[in-house]
C-alpha cells in the first residue's frame, strides 16, 4: 500500500507539471480550434529561458520569470506572425495544424541550434525528499506542486472573474457571437496565446527541473501526453484539463509500479487513442453522436 | 404610444450582399424610426436573415449604404458597430452556453464605459426570468429564455438601434406572446427595433411599419393594416395571385 | 561515379518509394497520416527478420526466424506484415475523425510502437538494433562493392512501384479515392463505402511503405530505433508537398530536393562553434521555412496534380459494351429530341427491369467477359402501392423534434413536390431519407424494403439517390471524371481490376465516357468537360450535378431546392430537366421553396410544419387550404396552451 501511495505522491508532482502544461493547450485550443503541435516547444523554449538566467544567478524566481516570458513571447509570436496571417485567406483547419508541424521543426532546431545536442542541467540547490504524511517528496517536488495550484487559482480567477476572462470564454464559446457583442475577438485569441505561453513556458521550466536534463526534445516527448490531457479534459474547459492532467498523471505513476515504468507513457498514448475514438469531447461532455456517413447538406 | 420623431435611426439605400456568388439581397432600401417596431417579412429565400446580417456588419455588402443616426457604418466589422448603438440578436448560437445568465449581460455590457451593473439591474426588471436564472449557465436555458437572454444582452449597451432576427422562431404560442410583449416594452424605450420574422400576420399586428422581401428585393411596404388585408401579400407567399 | 554519390542515389531513390507511399495516402486520400514512418520501420525489420540468419546476432536471438530467406522473399514478408499492420490501425483510426485528430491518432500508433520495439528488447533487440543483414547482389563484379549493383536493384524497384501506382491511380479505383479527398459526402451519395475506400488506400501505402522499408534495411544493412521518429515523417511530407501532392513524379523530384539537395547544401554549411549538429539543426529549420513558403506560395507544389485527359480507347472488333441504362437516362441525349413526345407517367413505366447482367452485345468470343456488370437490382415497387413510405417518422436535434412524427408517401413514377415554411423538417426529411441522418423512431420504406437507419452510401446503391442545396460536385476533378464517377459502379473500383485489367476497364469506361459526352452536351456543358469541376459558376454545378444523375440513372430521385442559386434563365432548362427525368420512368421528390417553378412540375404537393405533413394536394387545393395559409402566413390568434 505504501508504494501505491509512494506512486501517488510522485503522481501528484507528474501531474502538477502536465496540468500546468495542459491548461494553456485547452485554453489555446478552445480559441483557435487546432491542435498546437508546437506546444512542446514552448515548453522546451521556457525550460532553456531558465537555462541562461540560471548561468547567471541561482534564483528560482528570476528563472520561472525568464521561463515564462520567453514562452509567452513564442507563442504570441507564432500566433501573430503565422498563424493568424495564413488564417485570414481561410484554410483549411488541417493547413493550420500542418504549420504548427512546421514551427515546431524550427522552433525545436533553433534550440538545438544554439544549444547544442548535448544535455545540459540546472545548477540547483540541494534538495532531500521529506515526509510529508505518506509521501515522500523533496523541496523542488513542493515548489511545483504549490506554484502549479497557484496557477491554477489565478487562472481560475482570470476566467470567472476578470472582464478579460469573460470575454475569452465568451470567444472560445462563439467568436462570431462575441464579435457581435463587441468584443475584438482577434485581440482576445492574441492575448490567448499570450497567456498559454506564459503558463507553458513556465511549465517546461518546472519539467525542466524535474526530469533534471535539458535537450531539445524535452518538450515535444511530452506533447502527447499533453494532449491526452486536454482531450481527456476536454478541449477548452481548463478546470477539465487540469482534472484529466490529474488522471493521467496518477495513472501514469502507478501505472509503473505494475508495468515496466519506460512503458509509462504507452499507457497515456493509449488513453489518447481511446478518447480521440469514443469521446473526442472529453469524457465530461456527451459522446458525439453517431450518424451516418457525411454531413448535412 | 410615445410621438415618434420623424428622423429615423436607420437608413439602408440600394443594399446589395452575398456569400460570394450571386448576391442574396440586391438593392434594398428601407428605415426603422426609433420608438417603433419596423418588420421584414417575406417568403422563404427572400434573404431577410442575409439582410440582418449585411446591417449588423456580419456579411460584408457590395453595395450600398447603411447610416446609424447620421454616421455611416457601411463596411465596419461587427464589433464596432456596437460602439456606434446597433446591437444585433442572431437567430441561433445567441448566447454564450457555457457563461452564466449575468455573465452574458456583462458582455453585453462590454463597450460601456461604466454602469454595467445599473443597467443590468434595468434589464432584470424588464426581463423578471432572467434575474431568477442569474446564476445559471446560459445552455441549461430553454429555447424561449434564450431568445429573452440575448435580447437582454443586446440592450446592455443602451442602442439606438436593435436588430432581432426571428425571435419567436421554434417557440410555442403561448411564448411568442410574451416575447413580442418584450418587444412592444423595448419599443417603449425609444429604441428603433427592426425585426425579421416568420410568422408574418402575428408579427403584423404588432409593427408599425413592415417591408416585403422577395427574392432578395423590396417587394411592398406599408402599414400593417393596409398588408394585413392584401391579397397580394398571400400570393407572394404561396402563389396563385399577379 | 564515386562511392558517396552512389550512396545519395540510392537513399534518394528508396526515400523516394516512400514518398510515393506517402503520397497514396495523403494526395490520392487526403489521410494526414504521421505514422508513415513507423510502417518504413516495420518493413525494415520484417525484412532483417527473414533474411538475417539466426547466429548473425548477439543474443537473445529467440525472435529471429532465422530463416536467411532471399532478398525477394524478406522484401515480399515485409510488404505483407505492412499491409496487415496497415489495416488493423487503419481500421480503427480511419472511423470518423477529424483531420487533426486522426493524425495526431496514427502518432500515437506510432510512438506506441515505437516504444514497445525500443524497450521489449527481445523483440528486436530494442534500441541496439538489427545489423548484418545482406545486401543483395554486393559482392557480384563489377558493381558490387561500390553500391553500384543495388542502386540499379533500388531503380528498378522505383520504376516498378512508381508503374503500378500510375496505373492504380488512373484506375475507377484511384478515381473513387481521390473523390472520397474531394468531398466524401458526395461520394456516399454516389454509392462509396467512403470508410472502406479510405482503408484501401491506407493499406497500399502501408505496403509501399514496407516496401521501401526492406530496401532502406538492406542498403543501410542495419536498422535501430533511431533512424526513424515523426521527423523522417515531417521530412516525407516536405518532399511531397514541395514536389508536389498528388503528383508522382513530383514526389520523387521533391524527395532529391529535400533528402538529397538540401541535407548535402547544408553538409557544407560550416558548424558553429563546437556543435556538432549545427548542420543539421539548419537543415531542418530550412525545411520548416520551406514548409511555410510551399504552403503560402505554391500550396500545390512544383508539380500539381495532373488534370485528367479524356481520351476514348479505339473500339476494336466487335461493338462496344454498352452499359444497360435505365430508361429514364434514355430520354437524355439525341435520341430522345428525335423520339416522339412521350406519353404521360404511368404507375409502373413498362421497360424499368433492369438489364441483364451482361449485354449480349457485349459477349465476346473468346469466352466470358470478366467484367460482368452487376446491374442495379433495385427492388420493384409493392404492387399497386407507394415508391416510398415514411411512417410516423421522428428525429430530434438536442432536444428539439425538427421532424415529429411525420407520415408521407410518394407514388411511382410521379412527380412530388414537397413544401413548408422554413424550420418545417424538409431537409431534415431529406437528409433522413437517404440516409445521412437515422431517424430516432419510425418507418422508412422504400419498394417495400425498409431502409431507416441504412447508410448513405447502401441507400443509394438500392435506387434512391439524392441532390444537395447546395450542389456537391468533386471539385479537384475533372468534369468528366465527375461524370465517370456517377456512373453505375458495377464492381469496377477494387484494385485488382485496376492493376491486372487495365485494358478491360478503359474499353468499359469508353461507353461511359460516350455517354457522359452525350449527357454533358445535354446540359451544355460538354465544352467544360476538362475543367476541374470547382471552376464552374454555381448554375454550372447544379447542371453537372443533373447530368450526374442522369448517369447514375437511379430510380428515386430526391432533389433539394434544385433551383437555389441557380440564374433565372437556366430554370426552364432545369424544369425540363426535372420532366425528362420522370417521363423516362423515375419518381421525383421535390423539395422547393420557389413555388411558381414547383407549381409548373409537380401535380402533387406535400405541406410539412413544424416537422409534421399537414396537407397534401394539388397547389390549388393547397391554396385554398387554411391550415396552409397559416402554416405560411402564420396565426394571429394562438391559443393558450
Amino acid at each position: 500500500m505504501s508504494n501505491l501511495m509512494l506512486g501517488v505522491g510522485f503522481g501528484l508532482v507528474t501531474a502538477s507539471i502536465l496540468a500546468l502544461a495542459t491548461v494553456p493547450l485547452s485554453l489555446q485550443m478552445s480559441v483557435a480550434r487546432i491542435p498546437n503541435f508546437a506546444h512542446g516547444e514552448i515548453l522546451t523554449v521556457g525550460a532553456y529561458a531558465a537555462y541562461v538566467v540560471n548561468q547567471h544567478v541561482n534564483n528560482i524566481y528570476l528563472e520561472a520569470l525568464a521561463a515564462a516570458l520567453a514562452g509567452g513571447l513564442v507563442a504570441y509570436l507564432m500566433n501573430a506572425l503565422l498563424l493568424q496571417p495564413f488564417a485570414r485567406r481561410k484554410p483549411k483547419l488541417l493547413i493550420l495544424f500542418i504549420l504548427t508541424i512546421a514551427a515546431s521543426l524550427m522552433i525545436q532546431n533553433i534550440i538545438l541550434l544554439f544549444f547544442t545536442g548535448n544535455s545540459l542541467a540546472y545548477h540547483l540547490p540541494a534538495s532531500p525528499p521529506h515526509r510529508i504524511g505518506p509521501f515522500l517528496l523533496t523541496g523542488l517536488n513542493l515548489f511545483t506542486i504549490a506554484a502549479a495550484i497557484v496557477v491554477m487559482l489565478a487562472v481560475h480567477v482570470l476566467l470567472k472573474y476578470t472582464k478579460f476572462g469573460k470575454a475569452q470564454r465568451a470567444v472560445a464559446d462563439s467568436k462570431d457571437l462575441a464579435q457581435v457583442t463587441g468584443i475584438n475577438s482577434e485581440r482576445i485569441i492574441q492575448v490567448t496565446w499570450l497567456l498559454d505561453g506564459l503558463i507553458a513556458g513556465f511549465a517546461g521550466f518546472l519539467l525542466g527541473v524535474s526530469s533534471g536534463t535539458l535537450t531539445p526534445t524535452l518538450g515535444q516527448g511530452y506533447l502527447l501526453v499533453i494532449f491526452a490531457a486536454a482531450i481527456l479534459g476536454g478541449i477548452g474547459k481548463p478546470y477539465g484539463a487540469m482534472a484529466g492532467a490529474v488522471f493521467i498523471g496518477v495513472a501514469m505513476e502507478i501505472s509503473a509500479l505494475y508495468i515496466p515504468a519506460s512503458y509509462k507513457e504507452v499507457v497515456a498514448f493509449g488513453l489518447l487513442i481511446l478518447t480521440l475514438l469514443l469521446r473526442p469531447n472529453g469524457i465530461f461532455a456527451a459522446p458525439r453522436a453517431a450518424g451516418a456517413a457525411g454531413a448535412t447538406a | 404610444m410615445s410621438p415618434m420623431p420623424d428622423e429615423p435611426y436607420l437608413t439602408v439605400k440600394d443594399l446589395t450582399a452575398g456569400y460570394g456568388g450571386p448576391p442574396i439581397i440586391e438593392g434594398i432600401t428601407l428605415e426603422a424610426k426609433p420608438g417603433a417596431i419596423t418588420a421584414i417579412v417575406g417568403p422563404n429565400g427572400a434573404g431577410k436573415s442575409t439582410l440582418m446580417k449585411a446591417i449588423a456588419g456580419v456579411v460584408r455588402p457590395s453595395a450600398g449604404e447603411i447610416r446609424v443616426c447620421g454616421t455611416t457604418t457601411t463596411g465596419l466589422t461587427a464589433n464596432k458597430l456596437v460602439a456606434q448603438g446597433m446591437a444585433y440578436v442572431p437567430q441561433v448560437a445567441n448566447v454564450f452556453p457555457s457563461l452564466t445568465v449575468a455573465e452574458n449581460l456583462e458582455m453585453g455590457g462590454y463597450t460601456r464605459k461604466s454602469g454595467v451593473k445599473a443597467r443590468i439591474e434595468e434589464l432584470y426588471t424588464l426581463f423578471p426570468d432572467l434575474r431568477a436564472a442569474a446564476r445559471r449557465s446560459a445552455g441549461t436555458l430553454s429555447g424561449g429564455q434564450r431568445n429573452m437572454l440575448a435580447m437582454a444582452r443586446g440592450l446592455m449597451s443602451d442602442p439606438k438601434v436593435l436588430l432581432v432576427d426571428e425571435p419567436t422562431a421554434g417557440m410555442a404560442p403561448k411564448f411568442e406572446t410574451a416575447v413580442w410583449e418584450h418587444i412592444v416594452q423595448i419599443r417603449q424605450t425609444g429604441v428603433a427595433v427592426l425585426v425579421v420574422e416568420q410568422n408574418t400576420r402575428r408579427t403584423l399586428t404588432y409593427a408599425d411599419w413592415a417591408y416585403v422581401l422577395v427574392l432578395g428585393k423590396n417587394r411592398l411596404s406599408g402599414s400593417p393594416a393596409q398588408l394585413l388585408n392584401d391579397e397580394e401579400v398571400v400570393a407572394l407567399y404561396i402563389g396563385g395571385g399577379a | 561515379m564515386s562511392q558517396y554519390v552512389i550512396g545519395l542515389a540510392t537513399t534518394g531513390v528508396i526515400l523516394s518509394i516512400v514518398t510515393l507511399a506517402l503520397n497514396v495516402r495523403w494526395g490520392w486520400a487526403g489521410e494526414f497520416d504521421i505514422a508513415l514512418f513507423a510502417f518504413v520501420a516495420v518493413g525494415a525489420y520484417i525484412y532483417s527478420v527473414f533474411t538475417l540468419a539466426p547466429n548473425n546476432l548477439p543474443p537473445p536471438s529467440g525472435y529471429i526466424l532465422g530463416l536467411k530467406a532471399p532478398f525477394l522473399v524478406g522484401v515480399i514478408a515485409a510488404i505483407v506484415v505492412t499491409g496487415a499492420l496497415s489495416a488493423a490501425v487503419g481500421a480503427v483510426a480511419l472511423r470518423k475523425l477529424r483531420d487533426d485528430y486522426f493524425g495526431i491518432t496514427t502518432l500515437a500508433f506510432a510512438l506506441i510502437l515505437a516504444l514497445v520495439i525500443g524497450q521489449y528488447t527481445p523483440l528486436f533487440d530494442g534500441y541496439e538494433g538489427l545489423f548484418g543483414m545482406p545486401q543483395p547482389l554486393a559482392t557480384v563484379a563489377p558493381f558490387g562493392l561500390n553500391g553500384g549493383n543495388f542502386l540499379a536493384l533500388s531503380v528498378v524497384f522505383l520504376i516498378a512501384s512508381f508503374l503500378v501506382l500510375q496505373r492504380l491511380y488512373n484506375s475507377p479505383f484511384g478515381r473513387a479515392v481521390r473523390s472520397v479527398r474531394e468531398d466524401d459526402t458526395a461520394s456516399a451519395a454516389f454509392g462509396r463505402n467512403v470508410y472502406v475506400l479510405k482503408l484501401k488506400a491506407y493499406i497500399l501505402g502501408g505496403c509501399v511503405a514496407g516496401l521501401g522499408g526492406a530496401l532502406l534495411a538492406a542498403y543501410i544493412t542495419a536498422f535501430n530505433p533511431y533512424g526513424w521518429t515523426p521527423q523522417e515523417t515531417f521530412l516525407i511530407y516536405a518532399s511531397l508537398f514541395i514536389g508536389g501532392t498528388g503528383n508522382a513524379i513530383g514526389a520523387v523530384i521533391g524527395t532529391f530536393f529535400v533528402e538529397v539537395g538540401v541535407q548535402e547544401v547544408t553538409r557544407y554549411v560550416p558548424q558553429l562553434g563546437n556543435n556538432a549538429s549545427s548542420s543539421d539543426a539548419i537543415r531542418l529549420v530550412l525545411i520548416g521555412l520551406l514548409i511555410t513558403a510551399v504552403l503560402w506560395w505554391r500550396p500545390q507544389g512544383i508539380l500539381p496534380e495532373r488534370r485528367a485527359r479524356d481520351r476514348l480507347v479505339a473500339v476494336g472488333a466487335g461493338p462496344v459494351a454498352r452499359r444497360p441504362a435505365l430508361a429514364w437516362a434514355a430520354h437524355f441525349g439525341p435520341a430522345a429530341r428525335r423520339a416522339e413526345p412521350s406519353s404521360p407517367a404511368v404507375a409502373t413505366p413498362p421497360d424499368r427491369v433492369p438489364a441483364p447482367a451482361v449485354s449480349p452485345a457485349a459477349a465476346r468470343t473468346n469466352g466470358d467477359d470478366t467484367l460482368k456488370v452487376r446491374a442495379l437490382q433495385p427492388p420493384a415497387p409493392a404492387p399497386g402501392g407507394q415508391d416510398l413510405e415514411v411512417t410516423a417518422l421522428t428525429k430530434a436535434f438536442g432536444g428539439v423534434k425538427a421532424v415529429n412524427g411525420a407520415t408521407l408517401s410518394v407514388r411511382p413514377g410521379s412527380l412530388t413536390g414537397l413544401i413548408g415554411p422554413n424550420g418545417a423538417g424538409k431537409s431534415t426529411m431529406i437528409n433522413l431519407i437517404s440516409g445521412f441522418e437515422s431517424p430516432d423512431s419510425g418507418t422508412i420504406m422504400f419498394g417495400g424494403q425498409s431502409i431507416a437507419g441504412k447508410s448513405a452510401h447502401a441507400i443509394s446503391r438500392l435506387g434512391l439517390m439524392r441532390s444537395f442545396q447546395t450542389p456537391r460536385e468533386w471539385p479537384g476533378l475533372t468534369v468528366m471524371e465527375n461524370m465517370l464517377l456517377s456512373m453505375p459502379i458495377a464492381g469496377r473500383e477494387t484494385v485488382w481490376r485496376g492493376l491486372l485489367t487495365p485494358g478491360r476497364l478503359r474499353a468499359a469506361e469508353s461507353a461511359d465516357r460516350i455517354r457522359a459526352r452525350e449527357l454533358l452536351g445535354e446540359v451544355g456543358l460538354l465544352k467544360l468537360k476538362d475543367e476541374p469541376a470547382g471552376n464552374l459558376s454555381g448554375g454550372q454545378k447544379r447542371l453537372l450535378e443533373f447530368a450526374r444523375l442522369a448517369a447514375a440513372a437511379p430510380r428515386f430521385v430526391l432533389l433539394d431546392e434544385p433551383q437555389a442559386g441557380v440564374n433565372p434563365v437556366l430554370r426552364d432548362r432545369m424544369a425540363e430537366l426535372i420532366r425528362n427525368m420522370v417521363n423516362g420512368g423515375a419518381t421525383v421528390l421535390m423539395v422547393e421553396h420557389n413555388l411558381a417553378f414547383l407549381e409548373q412540375l409537380c401535380d402533387h404537393v406535400i405541406v410539412m410544419a413544424l416537422g409534421v405533413c399537414i396537407a397534401t394536394g394539388s397547389m390549388a387545393d393547397l391554396r385554398a387550404n387554411q391550415d396552409v395559409v397559416d402554416a405560411y402566413l402564420g396565426q394571429v390568434n394562438v391559443a393558450d396552451a
